[in-house]
């Protein structure tokens, strides 16, 4: 099996320190009864407690765990320590026991319900589609009402502040903005909450942050402009402004509104970050290598549950994508997916980079990011602060210090490739690499 | 739109953000570039003039910022990237075992760990991954102990990238002696900020290393400075005469003998004595000498001591206090002697006597001033003094007892053993840690066969750390220090299904530095 690896890329993968911890202790064969692999799977005893010993097992495909024993972390130490063990020494190949092949086969009955029931969910809707589609309608009719009300509202506010200048800006103002973040989240508009809350972020910072706020401002303000022409709009366009208020389309949308697109998925780079109260927010960027399309798995995890499914850097995964619509399809959702192999990731002169993100951002000034993958560009520190230094020019960075100078060092002050997520002001670097030697790559999460 | 965001790229810094920091109103409205006035022009005219000036102002902020987000704006390199690290065949590559485990090591903070791993690598002859560097450097930048094992292993890129960070300047100074001029002017500009502005450790050890290379200055930039310094930093800077003594210290050392510091008075005095030629130990002697005599009684020689009769008044100039403190519990003669003996090396007394260390202890017990000599010999001793150390511990009645700890440091490793306790259990039971553990200085073992004996009884002692919180500490610092031979087979206790988190990362936490270190030693 290919996808064996290494113990890094196993630890990675740990929810946490606490966890990554305990595995190294458990990766020893003295804590198993048994042990054991096969072309898709691991599988070991652990010993616990109790009389009868934890089975943990490790889809190799997906990379997804299983584990009996009651932790509610995912994955937990045991299936972590079986992918340690792999990667230290290798377990050796058996014969799968009956309860790994149960729990496989229970895997891909899994995949084949959810499948019927989709499809059941879609015929009921096609047995009724009048009842179905007005409810829906109705739905939809009540949200666009609290936007407008809300959006108006924030309008509103942004011509006072215009008026009476933020140069003012205090704490009686930053108590006042961040009340209306809150409301734009009554008004079911949370990325325009997001976008109030860091507009007072930034100005909390001095009027240095004042020019990014007024542009920020701006934008709003032509979104409450498309928002009440929105019957005019493209439905792409309409796409790119609804996503732009934070009203995320579910699957059922995606299946008649999004394009899928099958392709071998390279993973170029990704950022997992912490939110309040175990809420991991994690963002994959992969480039299709016959499409030659970007596209981004963004996805949550609640409560230390884990993903779905995990992606390691430079690596490619032959996968159906299916896009959320907009002028700039980027986000998707990865619908069926094969097993996962090394692979080469991509880059390009920073000059096309460059161009293609300007052409992103015309067509949609709204968009969040874009991933930059840079060849030939080396890290660079001047003015107190990190840079890109490419044959086009300079790109600012967004990185904190420590790990700038990590990436420096492993630079050693000559080219990389470098992917990382442009913002329309820093590019966050969040991989790095030299031609295709794994000792020479570099991750923003290591 | 790309090439108009091109257009008004230039206008990105301009004045039109002003207005929006001191008020919108229709006197203050901007003059937004001319693709985006037209754009506004016609959405005015779209809203048929309804709309106020923050309006028609946030209307001309999004034009800019979308047209500034599509002609995506790099800043023209002023210059070309600093020159690149030179290759060095000694770096080790990321994918080697050794560079993870170093990786590991350094983004922890054990002192231990972070010296053993610079002494191996040097061992090796390979210096530290690129994955390692920036975190090495800081260790380097916060322990000034680490910086001399380091130095050898940052190989060239760790040596380039310390010369681009203010923060890691002391690496590039350790070699700055063989490089071109430039950097050594740089060094010696460095090393004089820290003199004069360097954290209170950053200048004892830039003193120290002074004094090993250049002692005649270090002297010089020591008196020059000694009038600012409070009395602690100049007792702190007198203890550091300790190291390559030399009779050229004299001078000096004898000035402060009238130091205002106590103890300053007492660490020039005592150093001084060492230095058997000096004014200082010459007087010593004659205030000593004629108070240890020998008498015959029949056939057998006898020396007997005497404590002064009446204190001298030069003893106020060779720091001795003739006043006895209220609560000291020795007596007023017992005072002056011990003030005497504690400045006096213990050499002087076998030499003088012709008994060793064991001998003069016995005669010390059965002399009436058994407790001015005990306490001043105690104080007395040093480093060279292995065999009175040795003495003192096998004293009969443990008549040190209480001073043990600072006794054993004294001795070599190997000699210690025979002192500590003889099984894991009975190091927990006496508490003695601090003293097994802290006689390996950084990059320092204990032996190994006694190392394979504490390793066996912390292996199976996983009951005892689930019950004693504080061994858990004790045992991570344990697993530092043990030779790496005892460690090749070593597994950590083994887990229990009801380990409280805190148990589980103590015990991973083991077997992580193990595991580390055996990769180290592989």
């Amino acid at each position: 099996m290919e996808s064996v690896l290494t113990a890094e890329q196993a630890l990675a993968l740990a929810p946490d320190g606490a966890s990554a911890k305990a595995a190294t202790g458990l990766a020893s064969d003295r804590h198993w009864v048994s042990l054991g692999r096969d072309a898709d799977a691991l599988w070991g005893e652990c010993k616990g407690s109790g009389a009868k010993p934890y089975q943990a097992q490790v889809d190799l495909a997906a990379l997804v765990t299983r584990c009996s024993c009651p932790s509610r972390k995912f994955p937990c130490k045991h299936a972590l320590a079986l992918l340690l063990m792999q990667a230290r020494g290798g377990i050796a190949a058996a014969a799968r026991p009956g309860w790994v092949e149960e729990w496989l086969n229970s895997r891909r009955d899994r995949a084949e319900k959810k499948e019927q029931a989709a499809a059941k969910t879609a015929a009921a809707q096609a047995a009724d589609p009048d009842a179905a589609a007005a409810a829906a309608a109705k739905r939809e009719a009540a949200r666009w009402k609290r936007i407008d009300q809300g959006s108006a509202e924030l309008q509103r506010w942004i011509g006072d502040q215009l008026r009476r200048g933020l140069a003012s800006f205090g704490p009686q103002q930053r108590a006042e903005w961040t009340a209306m973040a809150a409301r734009m989240v009554d008004a079911q508009a949370p990325a325009l909450s997001a976008q109030v809350l860091a507009a007072a972020e930034a100005m909390a910072a001095g009027v240095a942050g004042a020019p990014a706020v007024v542009e920020r401002f701006g934008l709003i303000w032509l979104l409450r402009e498309a928002l009440v022409r929105r019957d005019a709009l493209s439905p792409q366009r309409l796409a790119d402004v609804r996503t732009a208020l934070g009203w995320v389309y579910d699957k059922d949308d995606l299946a008649t509104l999004g394009e899928s697109l099958r392709d071998r998925w390279t993973v170029q780079g990704q950022r997992i970050d912490e939110r309040d109260d175990r809420l991991f927010e994690r963002r994959v960027w992969l480039r299709g290598q016959a499409s030659g399309r970007d596209a981004l798995l963004h996805d949550y995890a609640y409560g230390g549950r884990g993903w779905e499914h995990q992606w390691l850097d430079g690596r490619s995964v032959e996968a159906t994508l299916r896009f959320f619509p907009g002028s700039v399809p980027l986000r998707a959702l990865a619908l069926e997916q094969g097993a996962a192999q090394p692979a080469p990731r991509w880059s390009q002169p920073a000059v096309e980079a460059i161009e293609r993100a300007s052409l992103a951002f015309a067509a949609n000034p709204w968009l969040q990011w874009w991933p930059l993958s840079i060849a030939d560009a080396v890290p660079v520190r001047a003015d107190a602060r990190w840079w890109l230094h490419t044959p086009a020019g300079r790109l600012p960075l967004a990185l904190g210090e420590a790990a700038g100078w990590n990436l420096l060092a492993h630079s050693g002050g000559r080219a990389l490739q470098v992917m990382g997520e442009w913002d329309g002001r820093e590019l966050r670097p969040l991989s790095a690499w030299r031609g295709e030697d794994a000792a020479q790559q570099w991750s923003l999460a290591a | 739109m790309s090439a108009a965001g091109v257009a008004v790229a230039a206008a990105a810094h301009a004045d039109w953000i002003k207005p929006a920091l001191i008020g919108v109103d229709d006197a203050r409205m901007p003059a937004f570039p001319a693709p985006v006035a037209a754009l506004l022009e016609q959405a005015a005219q779209a809203q048929a003039g309804d709309d106020d000036a923050p309006a028609r102002y946030a209307r001309g902020a999004a034009a800019m910022a979308a047209c500034r987000l599509a002609a995506v704006e790099l800043t023209p390199a002023a210059a070309e990237p600093p020159p690149a690290a030179p290759e060095d065949a000694r770096m080790l590559g990321e994918g080697e075992p050794l560079a993870a485990a170093l990786r590991a090591i350094f983004r922890g903070d054990s002192e231990r760990l972070h010296h053993e791993a610079c002494q191996r690598l040097a061992e090796l002859g390979r210096a530290l991954p690129a994955g390692a560097l920036a975190s090495a450097l800081d260790a380097g930048r916060q322990r000034a102990r680490l910086r001399a094992p380091l130095l050898p292993v940052l190989g060239e890129r760790g040596l380039w990238l310390a010369r681009l960070n203010p923060d890691w300047r002391y690496a590039d100074r350790g070699v700055a002696g063989e490089g071109e001029g430039e950097a050594t002017g740089d060094a010696a500009a460095e090393s004089e900020r820290i003199w004069q502005e360097g954290s209170f450790e950053q200048r004892l050890a830039w003193f120290a290393q002074l004094r090993a290379t250049d002692p005649a200055r270090a002297r010089e930039r020591l008196q020059a400075q000694l009038g600012e310094l409070p009395a602690k930093e100049r007792a702190a800077f007198v203890a550091e005469f300790d190291a390559g003594l030399s009779a050229d210290d004299e001078p000096l050392l004898a000035g402060l003998l009238k130091d205002r510091g106590r103890d300053v008075r007492r660490l020039a005095a005592a150093a001084l004595a060492r230095l058997p030629q000096s004014a200082h130990a010459q007087r010593l002697h004659a205030w000593l000498a004629p108070l240890l005599t020998q008498e015959r009684a029949l056939l057998v020689k006898r020396w007997t001591l005497d404590a002064p009769q009446a204190a001298d008044p030069d003893w106020a100039n060779a720091g001795i206090d003739a006043a006895r403190p209220q609560n000291d519990a020795l007596g007023e003669r017992a005072w002056w002697l011990y003030q005497l003996t504690r400045q006096m090396p213990l050499r002087w007394w076998c030499e003088r006597t012709g008994m060793d260390a064991a001998a003069l202890l016995a005669w010390a017990a059965k002399s009436d001033w058994k407790d001015a000599l005990h306490r001043g010999w105690l104080e007395r001793i040093h480093r060279d003094d292995a065999d009175w150390a040795a003495a003192m511990l096998d004293a009969p009645g443990r008549a040190f007892g209480n001073h043990h700890a600072e006794l054993l440091a004294l001795l070599p490793p190997a000699q210690r053993v025979r002192h500590w306790p003889r099984s894991f259990q009975e190091l927990c039971r006496s508490g003695r840690f601090d003293e097994v553990v802290g006689s390996c200085a950084p990059g320092q073992w204990l032996p190994p066969d006694y190392s394979r004996l504490l390793a066996a009884g912390l292996a199976e002692a996983g009951e005892t750390l689930r019950q004693d919180w504080s061994l858990r500490q004790n045992a991570q610092a344990l697993v530092e220090v043990l030779h790496p031979q005892a460690l090749r087979d070593w597994h950590a206790p083994a887990r229990g299904p009801d380990d409280t988190p805190a148990l589980a990362d103590c015990l991973a936490a083991l077997e992580r530095t193990a595991h580390a270190r055996r990769v180290l030693h592989a």
